[in-house]
């Protein structure tokens, strides 16, 4: 069963972005698939190394869009990427280290730290770079 | 004679590409877009990529059953 499932509420009005998220999601859902699996420890070291590197790639795509479009809250945004990116790198070296299981706690986790993403701040840009990028 | 290192060619944003990478539809990795069509295309590719590498990863999980 999927862990979180795509809804239009998440949409940020651009579609690239949107693919972006539907990406990051269905890491997480990999994630959850692999725990239904008693998956090996490799495959799930490799899902953990994909949702980082994959949340990297997805805030340097969006910062390089607010820096050239100069949105106001860049700052705010960035340091809130920075503060993501750190959670998720902490509850990777957590499990490596055997401090923590993935279970359903940090499927829950997983998931309400991107519904945060999306929802609580990339929601916030939305209305912003999509007039920007309309006018180029 | 040893051959000279190649230069190291940083890779934008996308970290699913290698510096060592030759692949030319991954050329358009190897700068900071600085037009929206050039971040169009980056990410795209990008896109594919991390796609491609997610679709590996769940045949890894779930091997399709052959009869």
């Amino acid at each position: 069963m999927a862990a979180l499932e795509w809804s239009d509420e998440f949409s940020v009005g651009i579609d690239l972005i949107d693919k972006q998220h539907k990406l990051l999601i269905r890491a997480i859902n990999l994630l959850a698939m692999a725990v239904e699996h008693n998956s090996s420890r490799d495959i799930m070291k490799e899902i953990f190394r994909t949702l980082r590197d994959y949340t990297d790639t997805h805030f340097a795509y969006e910062e390089l869009l607010f820096d050239r479009f100069g949105y106001p809250d860049s700052v705010k945004h960035k340091l809130q990427h920075k503060n993501l990116l750190g959670q998720v790198i902490d509850l990777e070296q957590r499990w490596l280290a055997g401090d923590a299981e993935i279970g359903s706690e940090v499927l829950t986790f997983l998931v309400e730290w991107l519904r945060n993403h999306i929802l609580g701040s990339d929601k916030a840009y939305s209305a912003f770079l999509i007039t920007a990028l309309k006018n180029g | 004679m040893t051959e000279a290192p190649k230069p190291s060619r940083p890779v934008f944003a996308c970290r699913f590409v290698g510096p060592d990478d030759e692949d030319p539809r991954n050329s358009i990795l190897f700068w900071e877009p600085k037009t929206i069509q050039e971040w169009v295309a980056s990410l795209n590719r990008c896109n594919e990529i991390v796609e491609s590498h997610l679709d590996d990863l769940e045949r890894s999980i779930a091997p399709i059953k052959r009869l």
